[in-house]
């Protein structure tokens, strides 16, 4: 749509000015900013005391619960007690006969 | 794109801070005003557009040789003022003092009595529209330069302006007799 009179009264909303110290303002930011340090990867966080020393208990814990899980002894078949050895197995197969 | 700006942004991606000074002195004028027709508030759009700059000093080495930048500017103006309207939004009664001020600098009192209603029209468009007629009225930017600071296709900016200029028509009517 080109509306030359519409495009020329949008013309009248007045352009404010920057502030004075604009400039100084962003410098100041930035140099702001690069006085953080930045961490970059997993490691860097780790470097603190209390976030290392939670780090460690929960791998622990995952390393004891993973290792126990692994020696437990294996389950047997819930139904292992009507195998035809069994005195349930006896009983069944005399049935079926 | 002008050999001057290819020379600001090689300079400006070695972190030549004489080069981001020469960056603002360019841009800020536009940048300020773009933040000010999206956030209808100054302090909020000199805030937002120093926080631009700031980015865009730290991002240097993302510009791409032979981009533009003023395009990049004003994507990461429109970003920010993107995040600050959100967070009026969630922030109702923090942000009572950065509300719009559909205020001018101009000391007529008829001149600013239109700026005022400009400004209020111009603020109840939905914000891509806003976008669209605040870059392709008061900053001259291309269909195409302004889909790549929407990330958009151009139809959907010439969309946009069409429906954003009819709403303007119909609100702003009887001021422009």
């Amino acid at each position: 749509m080109n509306d030359p009179k519409l495009n020329k009264f949008l013309r009248q909303w007045r352009d404010v000015e920057p502030r004075g110290n604009f400039d100084d303002n962003v410098l100041r930011r930035i140099r702001q900013a690069e006085a953080i340090p930045v961490r970059n990867s997993w490691f860097d966080w780790l470097r603190q005391p209390a976030l290392a020393t939670i780090a460690a208990v929960v791998i622990g814990l995952m390393a004891g619960t993973i290792g126990g899980l692994q020696s437990a002894p294996r389950q047997t078949s819930e139904l292992e007690f009507m195998a035809p050895t069994t005195l349930t197995g006896a009983y069944l197969t005399m049935r079926t006969k | 794109m002008p050999a001057v700006d290819d020379q600001l942004l090689e300079q400006l991606r070695t972190g030549d801070e004489a080069a981001l000074v020469e960056l603002m002195r360019q841009y800020r004028h536009p940048i300020v005003n773009f933040c000010y027709r999206m956030l209808g508030n100054a302090g909020d759009a000199n805030d937002v557009a120093q926080e631009t700059f700031v980015r865009c000093y730290q991002t240097r080495q993302r510009l791409r040789p032979g981009a533009k930048l003023s395009t990049w500017l004003f994507t990461i103006a429109r970003n920010l003022c993107l995040d600050r309207l959100r967070y009026r939004n969630r922030h109702p009664t923090e942000t009572l003092e950065s509300a719009p001020e559909p205020v001018t600098i101009s000391n007529e009192v008829g001149n600013r009595e239109v700026g005022a209603a400009i400004a209020a029209a111009v603020a109840e468009l939905p914000e891509d529209q806003r976008t669209v007629v605040v870059l392709a009225e008061y900053h001259g930017l291309s269909y195409s330069e302004i889909a790549e600071v929407m990330n958009c296709s151009i139809k959907s900016v010439e969309t946009r302006l069409y429906r954003a200029k009819q709403t303007l028509r119909d609100r702003l009517w009887s001021w422009m007799d």
